[in-house]
């Protein structure tokens, strides 16, 4: 049984907010889709695209609509595809974020830096006399 | 390395901040073996080398 999940619902026109109900017509529907058009910023609307018969399938135009719309819907109901939200605390700053291609940079120079000083060191101590000089 | 910090300050570096001894042998703890084997391959491969007492004018 799939577990019940609440999704905060978009900012959307109040028309998208009722049911059509049974009795809704084509133009209905045409309002529906082009105020999601709308709302998501989409690069043309519905009721532009010109008519065709459904035996001629979809043009370039209208599915690259449907495919905007899609993902624009993925985007906010689908968790997987959603937005990432800020966490709690304290925002990352820069020195903390970790970079997603190089995640362990701050970490691998930490590493060069202490195997850098020990080298120094050990030069020096090998340059560094091992007996006193002797006087007469 | 704090003494190095003090004069060059890092604040961008995670580590840049530490300042007891004890921070910093805590975070090499957390490092993973392969980072500690080979630091080299965790960089961006366009960055120039970086030439660590020569940044730091610890060699003159």
């Amino acid at each position: 049984m799939a577990k019940t999940k609440s999704v905060p619902l978009p900012d959307y026109p109040s028309i998208l907010l009722f049911p059509l109900g049974s009795s809704w017509r084509g133009s209905d529907m045409d309002k529906c889709l082009d105020a999601l058009a709308d709302h998501y910023k989409l690069d043309m609307r519905f009721s532009e695209l010109p008519v065709t018969g459904l035996s001629n399938g979809f043009s370039d135009k209208e599915s690259e609509l449907w495919f905007n719309l899609a993902w624009a819907l993925m985007r906010d109901f689908v968790p997987a595809f959603g937005k990432e939200r800020p966490r709690a605390g304290t925002p990352q700053q820069e020195h903390t974020k970790i970079e997603p291609m190089f995640p362990h940079a701050h970490e691998a120079r930490l590493v060069q830096i202490v195997g850098a000083l020990r080298r120094m060191r050990s030069d020096r101590d090998c340059l560094r006399p091992t007996q006193p000089p002797t006087t007469k | 390395m704090i003494k190095i910090l003090k004069v060059n300050p890092a604040p961008l570096w995670r580590y840049g901040k530490y300042r007891k001894v004890s921070a910093f042998q805590q975070a090499w703890k957390d490092i993973p073996k392969d980072v500690l084997n080979n630091p080299n391959s965790y960089f961006p491969v366009h960055l120039p080398q970086w030439d660590f007492p020569k940044m730091t004018s610890l060699t003159s």
